[in-house]
């Protein structure tokens, strides 16, 4: 970079002679160089602080992201296995069942278990498997909530092996049944299980999902504060430089005649224009890391969704076999959990024709009325492959209440046969469009989460990497420009 | 009509002092036998004795006892308790032939719930108390287990003078006025006669909330309060009781909030809580409002400070709903633990536990509304419905199965015991009392 030296000085009378010897020159002088130094250290604080932050935030997203995959994995595969043990006994009675491979036939009651059964080994093992794999992380040190994880770890792996025994063992009196008493006894002994166990370890599991959430979010608020932080003071900074810049030029235009103050110019162009970057990218990166939660928690209800879909149709299962109507009661609180809107009378109802679209626009979205996990994640989506997979879950939604209209009435007048071979049909296709959109939402999430992640981490490497070249060169720009120009002061 | 009504009377004072006579010789038999009657209360026999002595001089006939609780739905298993506790009560106090003061008596339990709703109906129960209204034999209602429930039906009834008793109510405004508790006009808008017709036999929530903050600011010296309440009946008035008497003894509620019960997840709220930073932490609702999946939340969030709840969390749904993070919850539920009952108490557990298997928090209170029914039966000793509602308000140190008590003024009883349980492992464990005020 060429150096302007100035070799004729021009003048304009007594007045800078006066002003170099006057001590309120330097008073000046100090004050600014002051001030600039302060400036600069505050914003290299600011800079270390997030940088620290954003580090803590990838540290804890190391350990948080994969418990909550971990557990909601565990949740949705648990739940999975309590629904095939459904099917598997009503295989058992010969009746219609959801749970079977297509290519079993309907009318071999032995092959529709083991191929059931085949299903509850697969999600029994990759249950385990989420878990071992997860373990790590979800012992990991950031944990200090109470109960702590060793303990709600423990609570979980005795109430799921005992979950585990009374499923084995309704499917083991259900195989050896042979008269309606022993059915009988094979479906009570699943439903105790299925009461006494399932809810403890799916809220123990919910425990250490949402401990892992709340780390990721904490990280997140402190990060974005110190962005926040940052990003005011490099607002602060651009203001100084950029009216020192001007204040500089303005007066030495004046005094010289001259405008073109090489270095100095340049030095504060330099620290305005990366003062703006700055503000820039910590305003993008606050957002994105914003986003990255969010997107997280997206999975989370995505999952929470699938799980409540299952318990529903497993609950039509335990509402024929046991005719106990606290499974129509439950299954209309998952409903209500899943996607439910309020009439007239403020009441929660799952009439299909009040369910309306997720809208299409942001702004609309923001307003969107239905309540439940559903409703949560049309208000948070933030991309159009999310909003299509939403279109596509509702249309499975909206069908499978029709089934389950029709499921009811035909319960009612003891057509539970024909109620289960419905259920089966139509019923299960239903299940299998929400459960695909569910699982293509929680992987546009994850998918967002990765993007968002990265992105907004480069960002901030880039602006934080740049910040310590920027201001030393700036700092020495200025200082030598103003080095040479000391005479004109 | 008249005469119609007077040939109806006169034949069921022929059929009761028949049947009378046969209670006496059944009776008689049974304390040949003598083991049956080991385990029947006195109170008990000696009803059944003076009912064979009123047989033989005053005109009988059926009274119909209605009950009405939520037969459908997850409150099914507790309610069927109840229903089966008033059932033994009646085969105690009535004999073989369910015959007291002479009336053979006819128990219909009712449900107040339905599929659509999945619990208790407010047109359901209006059904249930109309159609005891309708009925000429029906003198005694026994319910409602839901508070909101009762404000149906007691109007009804209040208009036909029929005494009603509630095993499980605790909502205060059914009953009194209570500062910052209970609604406008209540509870006058219930009693359209201005004559009282309604008493439960256990405590309510103006003494249950105090009893909580006793246990809280004495036991675990906390002194500020966070309240959570689930915005029904009960809830919202248990959190107004617990917020009253904080004020009362001069402790901070640092915050307070409402849930819908329906939320996806509780971490604002949690955030709330962990803000305020409270060193206790009330919840006002029932275990169907999913407070299991707000506690955890609060605990994921952070916050240590202890969480309790009313006899509204004091079931298995709640435990089972909290896991691992509802141990160490405590609730609390009117009354005594097993072991602290009277003999008579206890000796019912045992019949009941051998005969139906395992009771619930509020089976002995279905035994002692009964109870308390047939007493009053006894001692207005006529078919006639304004008598027997009289008989049951001088309700007066009555020797149930959880002591002795009265009906006060309003209709309440004057047991003012809550026991404090804690999930423990995945079970309620007993504390200790409390008391209102202590």
């Amino acid at each position: 970079m060429a150096v302007a030296t100035p070799t004729k000085l021009t003048t304009s009378g007594n007045g800078a002679g006066v002003f170099r010897n006057n001590p309120l020159r330097t008073q000046v002088m100090v004050v600014i160089w002051v001030l600039v130094a302060l400036a600069v250290i505050a914003f290299l604080a600011a800079i270390s602080t997030t940088n620290a932050r954003i580090q803590t935030f990838q540290k804890i997203a190391a350990v948080a992201v994969p418990s909550i995959n971990a557990t909601n994995d565990a949740i949705q595969l648990l739940s999975g296995e309590v629904s095939n043990t459904a099917e598997y006994i009503l295989a058992g009675q010969g009746k219609a069942s959801a749970g079977l491979d297509s290519a079993t036939s309907a009318n071999d009651p032995t092959a529709q278990k083991q191929a059931i059964l085949k299903k509850i080994e697969t999600q029994r093992a990759a249950y385990d498997r989420a878990l071992q794999e997860g373990y790590t992380a979800l012992i990991g040190p950031d944990f200090t909530a109470q109960p702590d994880s060793q303990t709600a770890l423990n609570y979980i792996s005795s109430r799921n092996a005992r979950l585990h025994d009374a499923l084995a063992q309704a499917r083991g009196l259900s195989d050896k049944a042979k008269t309606p008493e022993d059915i009988q006894t094979a479906i009570q002994a699943y439903l105790n299980g299925q009461n006494d166990h399932y809810q403890p370890v799916i809220s123990s599991l919910y425990y250490l999902r949402s401990v892992n959430i709340f780390l990721l979010e904490d990280a997140e608020k402190d990060a974005t504060s110190a962005a926040a932080f940052q990003q005011n003071l490099a607002a602060v900074a651009m203001v100084i430089f950029v009216l020192a810049l001007l204040g500089a030029n303005i007066w030495l235009t004046l005094r010289v005649k001259r405008i073109l103050l090489p270095l100095v110019n340049v030095a504060l162009v330099a620290v305005a224009v990366y003062s703006f970057f700055l503000f820039s990218v910590f305003s993008t990166s606050a957002n994105d890391l914003a986003k990255v939660v969010d997107s997280y928690n997206r999975t989370s209800l995505s999952s929470d969704a699938n799980l409540f879909i299952t318990d529903a149709v497993a609950d039509q299962v335990q509402l024929v076999i046991s005719n106990d109507p606290i499974y129509k009661e439950d299954l209309k609180k998952k409903q209500e959990l899943l996607l439910a809107t309020r009439n007239d009378k403020n009441e929660l109802v799952t009439d299909p024709t009040l369910l309306t679209e997720c809208p299409a626009t942001s702004t609309a979205r923001s307003s969107y009325k239905p309540e439940g996990v559903m409703g949560d994640i049309c208000r948070n989506i933030s991309q159009p492959a999310e909003l299509t997979a939403y279109t596509q879950f509702l249309g499975g939604y909206k069908s499978w209440l029709a089934t389950n209209t029709s499921f009811d009435n035909l319960v009612k007048i003891n057509k539970s046969d024909e109620a289960l071979a419905l259920r089966a049909g139509d019923g299960a296709k239903a299940y299998k469009q929400m459960s695909g959109a569910l699982t293509n939402l929680r992987d546009l999430s994850k998918a967002e989460y990765k993007t968002k992640s990265q992105s907004g981490t480069d960002s901030l490497n880039l602006a934080n990497t740049l910040a310590w070249v920027i201001y030393p060169l700036a700092l020495l720009l200025a200082g030598l420009g103003l080095f040479l120009w000391r005479r004109e002061f | 009509m008249k005469n119609r009504n007077q040939t109806k009377k006169t034949w069921h004072s022929v059929l009761s002092a028949q049947s009378l006579i046969l209670v006496v010789l059944a009776n008689l038999l049974l304390a040949a036998c003598g083991s049956p009657e080991a385990t029947i209360p006195a109170a008990a026999t000696d009803i059944r004795e003076e009912s064979a002595s009123l047989a033989l001089n005053q005109a009988g006939g059926t009274i119909r006892i209605y009950s009405s609780l939520p037969l459908t739905g997850s409150s099914k298993d507790q309610s069927q308790t109840l229903v089966n506790a008033m059932q033994m009560a009646l085969e105690d106090f009535g004999g073989a032939d369910k015959t007291v003061g002479g009336f053979k008596i006819d128990y219909v339990s009712l449900d107040d719930a339905t599929a659509k709703a999945g619990q208790w109906d407010a047109e359901q129960e209006r059904t249930n108390a109309n159609k005891a209204v309708a009925d000429p034999d029906a003198m005694v209602y026994l319910g409602t287990f839901n508070s909101g429930a009762a404000k149906e039906s007691i109007p009804i009834l209040n208009q036909a003078t029929m005494a009603m008793i509630s095993p499980a109510n605790t909502y205060p405004g059914l009953t009194k006025a209570v500062d910052g508790v209970t609604d406008t006009n209540e509870p006058k808008k219930y009693y359209p006669t201005a004559t009282r017709n309604y008493f439960r036999v256990v405590s309510s929530d103006d003494l249950q909330g105090p009893a909580m903050v006793a246990y809280a600011a004495t036991v675990t010296k906390a002194s500020r309060f966070f309240l959570i309440n689930d915005g029904q009946t009960y809830g919202k008035g248990l959190a107004d009781a617990i917020n009253r008497e904080a004020k009362r003894r001069n402790l901070n509620v640092v915050g307070s909030a409402t849930i819908q019960g329906r939320e996806s997840n509780y971490r604002d709220l949690a955030r709330q809580v962990r803000a305020a930073n409270p060193d206790f932490i009330f919840f006002g609702g029932i275990a169907q409002q999913q407070p299991g999946k707000l506690l955890a939340d609060i605990r994921a969030s952070g916050v240590r400070a202890p969480f309790m709840g009313g006899d509204g969390i004091n079931n298995p749904a709640f435990v089972k709903e909290a896991g691992v993070a509802g141990e160490g919850a405590f609730s609390s539920i009117a009354g005594l633990p097993d072991n602290q009952l009277p003999a008579k108490g206890q000796d019912f557990l045992k019949r009941y536990r051998a005969r139906f298997g395992t009771p619930t928090n509020y089976t002995i209170y279905g035994y002692e509304a009964m109870a308390v029914a047939l007493n009053a039966i006894k001692s207005a000793a006529k078919k006639d419905r304004k008598a027997i509602l009289d008989a049951v308000a001088k309700t007066k140190d009555y020797d149930g199965l959880v002591g002795k008590w009265s009906f006060d003024a309003n209709g309440d009883t004057t047991l003012t015991d809550f026991a404090i349980y804690q999930i423990a492992d995945g079970v309620l464990a007993y504390r200790q009392q409390s008391q209102p005020g202590k």
